[in-house]
C-alpha cells in the first residue's frame, strides 16, 4: 500500500456561480522514501494539489488516502494530527513568524506534544544542528539571509520528526548557489528515509529528484522515474 | 491547553505596548462596571440585611412622622397616651418607640477594665474619644421585636430594677446582678444578661436610608420612667416610634385612625410603612442608578467595541501566523481558544485589578459617602461583585472573540496561509 494514494480527485472553487475547477481526476500513489517533483506552470493546479496532499484543504470529489487513513473524509483533529506528526512543510517564501526567534518558530510544530522544556529545547536544537543554523537559534527571521530562513524552516519541519516533507518552490526566493544547497539537503534528508515532495517550475531543482509528475491544467499529464 | 496558554502569552509579550494599552482601558472599563456592580449589589444587600433582621414584613411594620409637633411639655406628655391608644388599635400589635444614645454610668466612670474595653470597641466608632460613655440603645419593651436580636422580653429583676442588657465584651467586667446607676436620672438598672456579638440594629436616623449598625459594645435597656414625659427624650424619640402590625390588620383604617388622633389633639402625624418608605426611596435613587449602570455599559461598550476593533484587525493581519499553526498541527479550535484566550489573559485580569483598586479605594476612602456605607459596600464588593465581575469580564471577553474567530473558521488553512507558497516572509 502506497503512503501517499490520490484517487479519482477533484478540487473545484466556486465564487458567484462561478465554478473553476482546479484538480481533475488525479490519481497518483507516492510510496515511502521516495522524492518526487511536480512541476507546472503558473495555475496548472501543483500548489493545490500539494494542498491536498498536505491536508491544507479538502477535494470537491474523491479520495486521498494517507499511510492507508482516507483523508477526504477525516475530521478536522485528524487532518490537523497528520499535519503536525506525519507531514511537514517548507513554504517558497518560508513562513516564519517575524517576531518570534529561530527557536521560538522551530518550536512551533512540538508546543501540542506532551515533552518537558528541556525535551522541547533537545528537539530543537538537534533540528537546528541538522540545518545547519544552530548559531541562529537566538535571531529574529529579520535579521538572517534567505537562504538561513530556508534552513530554519526545513529545521521546523524536520523538529516534528515527520516522515513527509512538502516543499512548495523552495529555492524560489533564493540565488542559484544557495539553492543548491538546500536542495542538496532535501536530497540527504531524502537519503536518511523521509518522502520528499517538491513543486518546482525550475528544471534544474527537479533534477534533484528521483520522481518527476508533471500537471497541466488540474490534469496529471505526465508521471516519470528519473 | 498549556500550548494554548503559551502562544497567548507568547502573542501578548510580543506587543508590550499595544497590550499594556489594551489591559490599560479594559482597566477603565472595568472599573465603572465594578464600581456600578458594587453599588447596585450594596443596595440589594442593604435591603437584603434590613429584611432579614427586622421582626415582621417590611408591610407590617408602620412609623410614625410627625409632620407638626410642638416643643412644649404638654406635647411631650401627650405621647405616651397617643401611643397607648394606637396600642389599642386594631391589628396592632405592638407599639414603641427606640433611641440611641451614649449614656454615663456612675459605676462606670472609674472602673479602668471597663473604660479599656469600651476604648477597643469604640475605636473607629461613635464615642470614640469618650470611653467612659456607654452606647445605650434605650427601647420599649414591646419593640423589641421590631429587629431580630434574640431579645423580645426584658427579664425582671427581683430587686425591682430597671432592668439592661450588656454586650458579651463586657461579661468579665460587668456580672450579673451589678447594679449600673444612669447619671443625669439616677435610674438604676441591674445586668441582667449579655447580647450576642454580631448582632445588629436599625439606625436611628433613618432606617431606609441608611445602612443596619452593629450592636457590639453595646448595652439593651427600657427607657427610665423619667423619660415617658422628658421633652427632650420625646422630641428626640419622635422619628423612631414604629407599629407593629399584624398579617391581618387594615393598614388604611389603622392609619387613619393614627393621623385622626393626632388632629384632634392639635398636632399632626402620619404613619408609614416601612415597605412603602423602602419604595419611595428606591424611586428617589432609581434615576442615579440608571445613569450610573447606563455609563457604565457605555464605558463597557467602548471597551468591548476597542477589543473587538483591535483583536479583528489583528486577527486579519495574522492570518497567516494562524496559517502557518494551522500547517504544524494546530486545529482551527486551538486558534478560536487561543484567540479568546488572548483576549482573556487581557479582560480578566484588568478585572481582577480593578476589583482590587475598588477594594483598596473602599477600604481607605474618607469620602463621607463611602464611609458611612462602607460596611455594606466591602460586604458587597468580597461576596458578590467579584464573580459578577468575572462573568462581566468572560463575557466582554467572549463578544470580543467572535469576530476574530469567524475570520479563521471562515477559512480553509490553505487560505489563511494565502497558498501554500505565496507568504510574505
Amino acid at each position: 500500500m502506497a503512503l501517499i494514494e490520490l484517487k479519482s480527485l477533484y478540487k473545484e472553487y466556486r465564487s458567484d456561480d462561478v465554478v473553476t475547477p482546479a484538480l481533475c481526476d488525479i490519481n497518483l500513489e507516492i510510496e515511502t522514501g521516495e522524492f518526487a517533483a511536480i512541476m507546472g506552470a503558473s495555475g496548472s493546479g501543483k500548489t493545490t494539489l500539494l494542498n491536498m496532499i498536505g491536508c491544507m484543504d479538502t477535494p470537491t470529489k474523491g479520495s486521498y488516502y494517507f499511510d492507508g487513513e482516507n483523508m477526504s473524509h477525516a475530521n478536522e483533529h485528524a487532518r490537523a494530527s497528520v499535519r503536525g506528526k506525519r507531514i511537514s512543510f517548507v513554504f517558497q517564501n518560508f513562513a516564519l513568524i517575524p517576531e518570534y526567534t529561530v527557536s521560538e518558530n522551530v518550536e512551533i510544530p512540538l508546543m501540542k506534544r506532551k515533552l518537558t522544556k528541556q525535551e522541547r529545547k533537545q528537539c530543537v536544537a538537534h533540528a537546528l544542528e541538522l540545518a545547519s543554523v544552530s548559531e541562529l537559534a537566538e535571531k529574529r527571521p529579520m535579521h538572517i539571509s534567505g537562504g538561513q530562513k530556508q534552513r530554519v524552516a526545513i529545521a521546523r519541519a524536520l523538529a516534528c520528526g515527520a516522515d513527509v516533507i512538502l516543499a512548495d518552490e523552495p529555492t524560489g526566493a533564493l540565488d542559484s548557489k544557495t539553492g543548491a544547497e538546500i536542495m542538496q539537503l532535501f536530497t540527504e534528508l531524502n537519503r536518511q528515509g523521509k518522502t520528499v515532495i517538491l513543486i518546482t517550475h525550475d528544471q534544474n531543482v527537479a533534477a534533484y529528484a528521483k520522481r518527476l509528475i508533471s500537471i497541466e491544467d488540474g490534469r496529471i499529464v505526465k508521471d516519470e522515474k528519473l | 491547553m498549556i500550548a494554548i496558554f503559551e502562544m497567548a502569552w507568547k502573542e501578548l509579550k510580543k506587543k508590550k505596548v499595544y497590550t499594556l494599552l489594551l489591559l490599560l482601558v479594559c482597566i477603565i472599563a472595568m472599573n465603572t462596571v465594578v464600581t456600578a456592580i458594587t453599588n447596585t449589589t450594596a443596595e440589594r444587600y442593604q435591603q437584603k440585611m434590613l429584611e432579614r433582621n427586622l421582626g415582621l414584613d417590611m408591610q407590617n411594620i408602620l412609623r410614625l412622622h410627625y409632620t407638626q409637633s410642638a416643643e412644649t411639655q404638654t406635647f411631650a406628655e401627650g405621647i405616651p397616651m397617643y401611643l397607648q391608644y394606637i396600642s389599642k388599635l386594631n391589628g396592632v400589635k405592638a407599639v414603641g418607640q427606640f433611641q440611641r444614645t451614649g449614656t454615663h454610668f456612675e459605676e462606670l466612670q472609674t472602673m479602668d477594665e471597663y473604660i479599656r474595653i469600651n476604648q477597643v470597641l469604640r475605636q473607629g466608632r461613635k464615642y470614640e474619644n469618650h470611653p467612659d460613655t456607654s452606647d445605650v440603645i434605650f427601647v420599649d419593651e414591646p419593640l423589641l421585636s421590631l429587629v431580630k436580636t434574640g431579645v423580645t422580653k426584658y427579664k425582671k429583676t427581683e430587686s425591682g430594677k430597671l432592668p439592661i442588657i450588656v454586650s458579651e465584651a463586657f461579661r468579665d467586667v460587668l456580672p450579673i446582678g451589678m447594679l449600673l446607676t444612669e447619671t443625669q436620672t439616677k435610674a438604676i438598672y441591674e445586668v441582667i444578661g449579655y447580647l450576642p456579638t454580631g448582632n445588629q440594629w436599625v439606625d436611628e436616623n433613618d432606617l431606609v436610608r441608611f445602612p443596619l449598625e452593629s450592636m457590639d459594645g453595646c448595652f439593651l435597656a427600657p427607657f427610665p420612667p423619667q423619660a415617658r414625659t422628658d421633652i427632650l427624650t420625646q422630641l428626640s424619640c419622635l422619628h423612631n416610634t414604629f407599629i407593629l402590625t399584624s398579617e391581618k390588620a387594615d393598614l388604611d383604617q389603622l392609619m387613619t385612625q393614627v393621623e385622626g388622633y393626632s388632629i384632634s389633639h392639635g398636632f399632626h402625624a402620619v404613619a408609614a410603612s416601612i415597605r412603602d418608605e423602602y419604595e419611595t426611596y428606591q424611586n428617589e435613587i432609581n434615576l442615579y442608578k440608571i445613569k450610573r449602570i447606563a455609563l457604565a455599559v457605555f464605558i463597557c461598550v467602548m471597551a468591548v467595541s476597542s477589543v473587538i476593533s483591535v483583536f479583528t484587525t489583528n486577527a486579519i493581519l495574522k492570518q497567516r501566523q494562524y496559517g502557518i499553526y494551522l500547517a504544524n498541527g494546530f486545529t482551527k479550535n486551538e486558534i478560536g481558544l487561543e484567540i479568546l484566550m488572548e483576549i482573556s489573559l487581557l479582560v480578566i485580569p484588568s478585572a481582577l485589578i480593578a476589583w482590587i483598586a475598588n477594594l483598596i479605594q473602599l477600604a481607605g476612602s474618607d469620602e463621607i459617602g463611602i464611609k458611612l456605607f462602607r460596611d455594606v459596600l466591602l460586604t458587597a464588593h468580597l461576596e458578590y461583585t467579584l464573580p459578577i465581575c468575572l462573568l462581566a469580564a468572560l463575557t466582554v471577553g467572549l463578544i470580543s472573540a467572535v469576530l476574530p474567530v469567524l475570520k479563521v473558521f471562515h477559512n480553509q488553512p490553505s487560505d489563511l496561509m494565502g497558498g501554500i507558497g505565496h507568504g510574505l516572509d
